[in-house]
């Protein structure tokens, strides 16, 4: 097998292969990744770093709870660095590579057993390697009328990777980290702690580890997400059931400047219940990757001018904002609901489109969003996800910001402003080719000087890619992160896990 | 309020029956079931691999070991996929399987004749 040159931080290579060894008797030998093209798949990135940037020293592929804890104690004896992965499928923020180079994926992928599902209850609990495509065929197999909320790559991601970034969907359910409850969680020295209610000692589990969240004493969860703190091998999720019935409504800005209008109609009715699902605002770039490319449009440098961006959405029945939402529930209940919207949308400048198609908002599985990728060519992509209050002049703030300094990059802005409740979450995709590296050193300085320019606008950043993990710790201030820090002391004190996960680095005892 | 019909659900009535009649949770799946090519090119190629995300692949004459290497490497947009997920021996089959399919469709592979799509494609996280 051929050797790599990429190395575990201050690990010599002779430690590693002895570590390797021990570990092919944990997972077997099959099951430990070595050399250039087996790390193929855990190196494949769309942000703008180099391939080897990022590289992995090798994978190891864990099918148990118990190989999980076999492989945490050979890595604490030799201190090798562990990079868990679920689906690995962390898109635009590093895919599966970890945050510093020479770490060993930690690959949870053959864990992959849906363990329940209850449909009474409406709960479900789920190892780290299971899709939602898994989890959806295996509720209409059975012929369990419970619905799924994902993410827009939701056939290839899965709910336990996808909650521990606190990713969202479209549905009510949009808040994955909301509705979930109950981890297992191997920590560092290879204990398994059961979150909630399922550290009661009933057997062979709690049966309301997946009812109620919280259990006594404080609540852990948020401790296991955006974190380096443990090994999420157990998750519980609710499920929404189905409703009766559901109805998707588009609605048009005609104008750039409606944004603020857009939201601030958009807020009350979110608050009051009215609409019950996260209302995203789409901008005409972003929605218009969906059926033409980049060069169709203008061949020249910079960000494609707005005449012509504009022309091509109109020819496709796109607006400058398009905001879509659902109304969920029994006919009765829909009927009255769209009236007090369509009033309220149509008051407010809004063209409103009834019965408009989108999957994500309605548990249809789908990877329409992957033409996003096609936009710049090259498959570069790089998320800045931000949050600010859900007002008019922050979502206005937020789109000015992020469209001048993408301008002064010379890159398109293709953005959703969604609006949960409260709070407003601006999310930029900036695609660009990832072949050229002039071009990435380029997007690079664009994202740092982005994340800095949000910062200090108090518009925080709340996920991030594993080439700006420090820099966004940075911007959350040292208090913070000696708390991180004195957690991660104290869990992992060999700081052997995800090294550099959310700025949180290891602080080897 | 105008517009058509609310769009009905099918199973409402369904799942309160399977919710009165269950006694026990609906338990366990195992891991790691071969999965036949035909299901894999269902639940993950064909997402894209349909003229509409990206260009069509069966009936092109494309090469099993191109596809294989394009699987584990995730040339351009297209995502990586590792042993974890799709074994070297299923990855043969599937390629082997793509290789000898016919066209779908008549439907041309030109990117020029990209079908206009329908709903959002906000937030893949």
């Amino acid at each position: 097998m051929p050797s790599r040159t990429v190395l575990p931080a201050g690990i010599s290579n002779l430690v590693l292969e002895r570590a390797l060894a021990e570990l092919r008797r944990v997972v077997g030998a099959d099951s430990v990744l070595r050399g250039s093209e087996p790390l193929l798949p855990y190196e494949k990135l769309m942000i703008p770093a180099a391939q080897d940037e990022f590289e992995p020293a090798a994978a190891v592929l864990a099918s148990s709870l118990a190989e999980v804890q076999g492989v945490l104690a050979v890595c604490n004896k030799y201190r090798i660095p562990l990079w868990p992965i679920s689906t690995g499928r962390n898109f635009g923020y590093g895919s599966a590579a970890p945050a510093t180079a020479g770490q060993v994926i930690l690959d949870l992928k053959r864990m992959d057993r849906i363990l329940e599902v209850d449909p009474v209850l409406c709960t479900a609990l789920v190892e780290p390697g299971v899709t939602y495509q898994q989890l959806h065929d295996y509720l209409r197999e059975r012929k369990i009328d419970l619905w799924l909320d994902f993410p827009a790559d939701g056939p290839l991601v899965g709910p336990v990777g996808n909650t521990l970034e606190r990713g969202t969907g479209r549905t009510p359910y949009a808040d994955h980290f909301a509705h979930a409850c109950g981890m297992e969680v191997v920590l560092a020295d290879g204990r398994v702690l059961r979150t909630g209610m399922g550290s009661l000692a009933a057997q062979p589990k709690s049966p309301s580890w997946q009812i109620f969240k919280y259990g006594y004493g404080p609540y852990l969860d948020g401790l296991f997400t955006q974190s380096n703190f443990g090994v999420v091998t157990k998750l519980g999720l609710w499920l929404m059931p189905a409703p009766a019935a559901y109805r998707t409504v588009l609605v048009q800005y005609s104008r750039d400047e409606d944004l603020a209008r857009a939201v601030e109609t958009v807020r009350p009715l979110r608050l009051s219940g009215t609409i019950a699902n996260p209302c995203t605002l789409a901008n005409a770039t972003l929605r218009l990757t969906e059926f033409a490319r980049r060069e169709d449009l203008f061949q020249g440098s910079g960000p494609v001018p707005d005449g012509l961006l504009l022309a091509a959405a109109r020819q496709h029945g796109i607006a400058p904002w398009n905001l879509s939402f659902s109304l969920y529930g029994t006919p009765e209940q829909i009927a009255p609901n769209l009236q007090i919207v369509t009033r309220a949308f149509e008051d407010s400048g809004g063209r409103v489109v009834l019965d408009y198609r989108d999957g994500t908002q309605s548990n249809e599985l789908n990877l329409r969003a992957f033409s996003l990728l096609d936009w710049a060519g090259g498959g570069g992509l790089i998320w800045l996800a931000t949050v600010s209050a859900a007002r008019g002049a922050d979502a206005v703030g937020q789109r000015d910001l992020a469209r001048g300094i993408l301008a002064q990059y010379g890159l398109d802005y293709l953005a959703t402003e969604t609006v949960y409740g409260r709070d407003l979450h601006h999310l930029a995709a900036i695609v660009f080719d990832r072949r050229d590296p002039q071009v990435r050193l380029h997007v690079r300085d664009c994202v740092r000087e982005l994340i800095s320019a949000f910062a200090q606008n108090g518009y925080g950043i709340e996920r991030a890619s594993i080439d700006f993990m420090d820099a966004v710790a940075r911007t959350y201030g040292e208090t913070r992160r000696e708390v991180n820090r004195t957690l991660k002391r104290a869990l992992d004190p060999n700081g052997i896990l995800a090294p550099g996960k959310s700025g949180i680095h290891e602080e080897r005892s | 309020v105008r517009g058509g019909a609310v769009r009905w659900i099918g199973g409402g009535l369904a799942a309160l029956a399977i919710a009165l009649l269950a006694t026990a949770a609906a338990r366990a799946q195992s891991a790691g079931e071969w999965r036949s090519s035909r299901e894999l090119w269902r639940e993950t190629c064909g997402y894209c691999h349909n003229d509409r995300v990206a260009r069509e692949l069966r009936g092109t004459g494309i090469s099993a070991r191109l596809l294989i290497s394009a699987v584990r490497s995730g040339p351009g947009g297209m995502p990586s996929f590792a042993p974890s997920e799709v074994s070297d021996a299923e990855l043969e089959q599937l390629a082997e399987w793509i290789a000898a399919q016919p066209s779908p469709s008549a439907s041309s592979s030109d990117r020029g004749a990209r079908t206009p799509r329908h709903g959002s494609r906000e937030r893949p996280q």
